[in-house]
């Protein structure tokens, strides 16, 4: 398993220099509605086959986030190493998705206390990862463990992963991360978290 | 339920603190154009949202860049990757940009500067243009802030109708139109485009096999192969030879695999240099029975060379400790 560095988990403080405060202004486009569609090769329209657009957001943010198949629990340090985890915490699986070449992990944290972790969550006694170096997808039956997939900037490697929260608390905070595809065969795998039990989900395809 | 095309949906909340409530953000196309790949999305808060005064979803004009110059935007990265083919579409980079004195970099995407007055109940549709991929991808990962939506066709031309991406554009009412010059003009968009690495182990990490579009290689630790300071192979290696030659055959390593060993940094440089040598041979000889008929195994020693993990901690020099099996994945390198 690489122990490279993830700058993505490290010190959040940068982040939030670009993290900006999105206020959309949405009021006055109205307007757009009077654009006449156009059709081109390999489009999809805008709207129904009426071809009127109309404003689709209701349908669209009336989605429901898939609720947890499973959980553990652990803790969660908000301090930096050597200093121990000691704040009880709960982790969620919501899904493990497996495809022909990569398989997807979400899941979501959170904590009854406030914690602000400055993205020193997964300290382990010997040493500091980001979540992506320390979280496993691990096939018991073949006997294999899975890191999350990487790319390698010049100046650094990085998860293919959600950034670590720099605040954990009763509201949990969701991510997700991608691994290499897994066999055809496996039907669970364990997620591996440290300092939390392992859980064992089940694979969809 | 909506016409417009869904192709996945994440829930976006990237940190518990107090107000920040959790966005949608829905994913509409991905679409190849001249030079570039568009990802359309959209984001928004459910009509049900009290608190949307504090907005804070990793995403303006800057942070959906994958930056070269900043990475820190990567945390708010938005990206393709194309697994089966080891790459990631990061974005492109528009010229002009100023990344080396704002210490952000632009990107071309929707521009929300200057918005405001946000209300719950409204998706946004916004754009970013990444690198541009071969033919031959079919489907990817899309990365949106972060949040993956998994196997994700790509499609071929702009969404239409295009309308005025000057505006904000609600989910339905048309699509935001490309700025196809600043597309023909963006920065180097080879450089948009990253190796991606995999990487699968035994439970022990005592065979760890790392896989990039150029090469493949299955690490033995050298801790289980050998005492310290020793190229003799312990009672315990052959359980571990075939492991690693097990993972050889299933990567497709056939013809000329290089044996590479590698140390920690503890010690002179060219007594590890030698150490290492002696070891590969040592691997060599032992894992050839074991592969198939007719690889070659050509040996080298490249010392404290090339670590995989910091030396600074024992864990790290004894990542560091290895054999490495290095062969070029089927079809050559990509």
């Amino acid at each position: 398993m690489s122990r490279l560095r993830r700058a993505t988990s490290g010190n959040l403080t940068g982040s939030i220099a670009v993290v900006a405060i999105l206020a959309l202004s949405l009021a006055g486009c109205a307007g757009d509605g009077k654009l006449t569609p156009k059709a081109s090769p390999g489009s999809t329209a805008a709207s129904g086959s009426s071809g009127a657009m109309r404003d689709e957001s209701e349908a669209v943010l009336g989605w429901t986030p898939p609720t947890p198949v499973a959980k553990t629990e652990g803790k969660l340090g908000d301090r930096p190493i050597p200093q121990p985890a000691t704040v009880p915490a709960t982790a969620e699986i919501i899904s493990v998705r497996a495809g022909d070449a990569s398989t997807i992990l979400t899941w979501q944290l959170s904590s009854a206390t406030d914690i602000p972790v400055q993205g020193l969550t997964l300290n382990t006694t010997d040493g500091v990862r980001s979540w992506p170096d320390a979280v496993h997808l691990v096939d018991p039956v073949g006997q294999k463990t899975y890191a999350v997939d990487t790319m390698d900037a010049k100046i650094d490697t990085y998860c293919v992963c959600s950034r670590f929260p720099s605040h954990v608390g009763p509201d949990p905070v969701r991510m997700t991360s991608e691994y290499p595809p897994l066999s055809a065969t496996v039907t669970s795998v364990s997620v591996q978290i440290p300092n939390f039990a392992p859980v064992t989900v089940s694979v969809t395809r | 339920m909506p016409s417009v095309p869904i192709l996945g949906q994440v829930a976006l909340k990237n940190n518990s603190e107090t107000g920040e409530s959790a966005a949608v953000a829905t994913l509409h196309g991905v679409r190849r154009i001249p030079g570039g790949t568009v990802i359309y999305f959209s984001i928004g808060y459910p009509a049900s949202t009290k608190d949307t005064s504090t907005f804070i979803v990793g995403l303006d004009k800057y942070s959906p860049a994958y930056s070269r110059s900043n990475p820190t935007t990567s945390l708010a990265k938005n990206m393709l990757v194309d697994t089966a083919g080891k790459k990631v579409y990061t974005s492109l980079i528009p010229a002009g940009d100023t990344s080396w004195i704002s210490g952000h970099s632009d990107c071309i995407c929707s521009d929300s500067a200057g918005l405001s007055d946000y209300h719950s109940g409204q998706a946004r549709v916004i754009y970013q243009v990444v690198a541009p991929m071969p033919d031959s991808v079919k489907s990817v990962d899309v990365f949106i802030s972060g949040q993956v939506i998994g196997n994700v066709k790509v499609d071929n031309g702009p969404m239409t109708p295009e309308v005025d991406p000057s505006k904000p554009v609600l989910v339905g009412m048309g699509w935001p139109k490309i700025d196809q010059s600043a597309v023909a003009s963006s920065v180097e968009p080879a450089k948009s485009v990253i190796d991606l690495t995999t990487s699968v182990a035994d439970l022990e990490q005592t065979v760890i096999t790392r896989a990039t579009p150029k090469q493949i290689s299955v690490a033995l630790a050298s801790d289980v192969l050998f005492a310290t300071d020793s190229a003799t192979l312990s009672p315990k290696a052959q359980v571990v030879l075939q492991r690693a030659a097990a993972d050889v055959k299933t990567a497709g390593g056939t013809g000329i695999l290089q044996v590479v060993g590698y140390t920690d940094d503890t010690g002179s440089t060219s007594h590890n240099v030698d150490l290492s040598q002696r070891r590969a041979a040592a691997v060599a000889a032992a894992i050839k029975p074991l592969l198939e008929a007719g690889v070659q195994l050509p040996t080298s020693g490249k010392g404290e060379a090339d670590p995989v993990a910091p030396n600074t901690t024992a864990e790290g020099r004894t990542l560091n400790r290895r054999v490495s099996i290095v062969f070029a994945p089927e079809g050559g390198a990509k």
